[in-house]
């Protein structure tokens, strides 16, 4: 056999291995067919005689590619496995940044992700209401709603005093009214908090 | 199960903590971990196996690699453990060696007169 026809031999092995080995990441393959081919190559340098026979019995002990490959792939270990499977992926990230921020496509991604379970996933979805599209709107709604209820206006009685008279909100005693927007601030404070404390608390069940 | 497949299943179980056990006071090659596992019956079918499995242990944290010159030729890979890869291991070791224990003795004391 020809140097030549040994060399044949030989990348076609690694060929047949790298095939075999193409659902492996991209790393660990160029590593495992790194160190296949420097052993290869050491053991050669070993060989009496460089027969065809003693090559093929060199590739014969490395084994069938298929069984290597096997080998790079199996776990044999369970909770690993399962450590993989919930591995921290795009969509787990995007849907945590568009929970609170653009709640519908977050939501869609919570649901399409394999690493929260169903309780996780209606927490994502319910507790902040909308996310912080809700918190967009709800400003309007208010300011729609005292612009339509409260008016103020002064008139002139029959004895020519200026009788000033409100409707809606600002018809209540003052300390009513600082309490209703003592509220309103207490609301948007919890409406903006929320969205974060649920991220985090998505993030938190992620890494479990 | 055909014998045959039992020893298969064995092998499997067992061959990634005897790597890690060979590991255990010297860092080594592949080449290395391979001539020690020819004068182990049976440990070893497919000596390729090896580097997948030590890319696998790597992943996993439980070897790291370092370059080293050779006197001739080109500098070899030598894979040694990591702290976990020594817990790994002492792990394993109390593991089976109760685990042979109670095998032993069921084949022994429970067996009858063929065991």
């Amino acid at each position: 056999m020809t140097a030549y026809q040994a060399d044949q031999l030989v990348s076609e092995y690694l060929g047949r291995l790298d095939e075999q080995l193409a659902d492996v990441p991209r790393t660990r393959r160029d590593e495992i067919l790194d160190e296949i081919s420097q052993h290869i190559a050491e053991e050669r340098g070993l060989l009496h005689n460089k027969s065809e026979a003693d090559l093929r019995n060199l590739l014969d002990r490395l084994g069938d590619p298929a069984e290597l490959a096997a080998a790079a792939r199996d776990d044999g270990d369970e909770s690993h496995e399962a450590k993989e499977s919930r591995r921290i992926g795009a969509i787990e990230v995007l849907a945590l940044v568009l929970t609170p921020l653009v709640w519908p496509a977050g939501v869609i991604l919570l649901w399409l992700s394999p690493a929260w379970n169903l309780r996780d996933k209606l927490i994502g979805t319910l507790v902040p209401p909308g996310g912080y599209l809700f918190i967009l709107f709800s400003p309007a709604l208010l300011l729609m709603g005292t612009g339509v209820t409260n008016s103020c206006g002064g008139t002139v009685d029959s004895g020519g005093n200026v009788v000033n008279s409100c409707t809606g909100v600002l018809a209540l005693p003052v300390w009513q009214q600082d309490l209703i927007n003592v509220g309103l601030v207490a609301i948007v404070v919890v409406l903006l908090v929320l969205p974060v404390l649920t991220a985090i608390y998505l993030a938190r069940r992620l890494r479990k | 199960m055909p014998i045959e497949g039992l020893a298969t299943q064995l092998r499997k179980g067992v061959i990634e903590y005897c790597v890690l056990a060979m590991l255990r006071n010297t860092p080594r090659y592949g080449g290395e971990l391979i001539q020690l596992m020819r004068s182990q019956d049976g440990l070893l079918t497919s000596e390729g196996t090896i580097y997948p499995l030590l890319s696998r242990m790597r992943a996993d944290g439980l070897v790291d690699t370092e370059w080293r010159e050779t006197p001739r030729g080109s500098p070899r890979r030598y894979y040694r453990l990591t702290k976990a890869g020594q817990q790994a291991v002492s792990d394993f070791q109390r593991e089976w060696v109760r685990f042979r224990a109670t095998v032993d003795h069921v084949f022994v004391h429970e067996g009858g007169p063929q065991g």
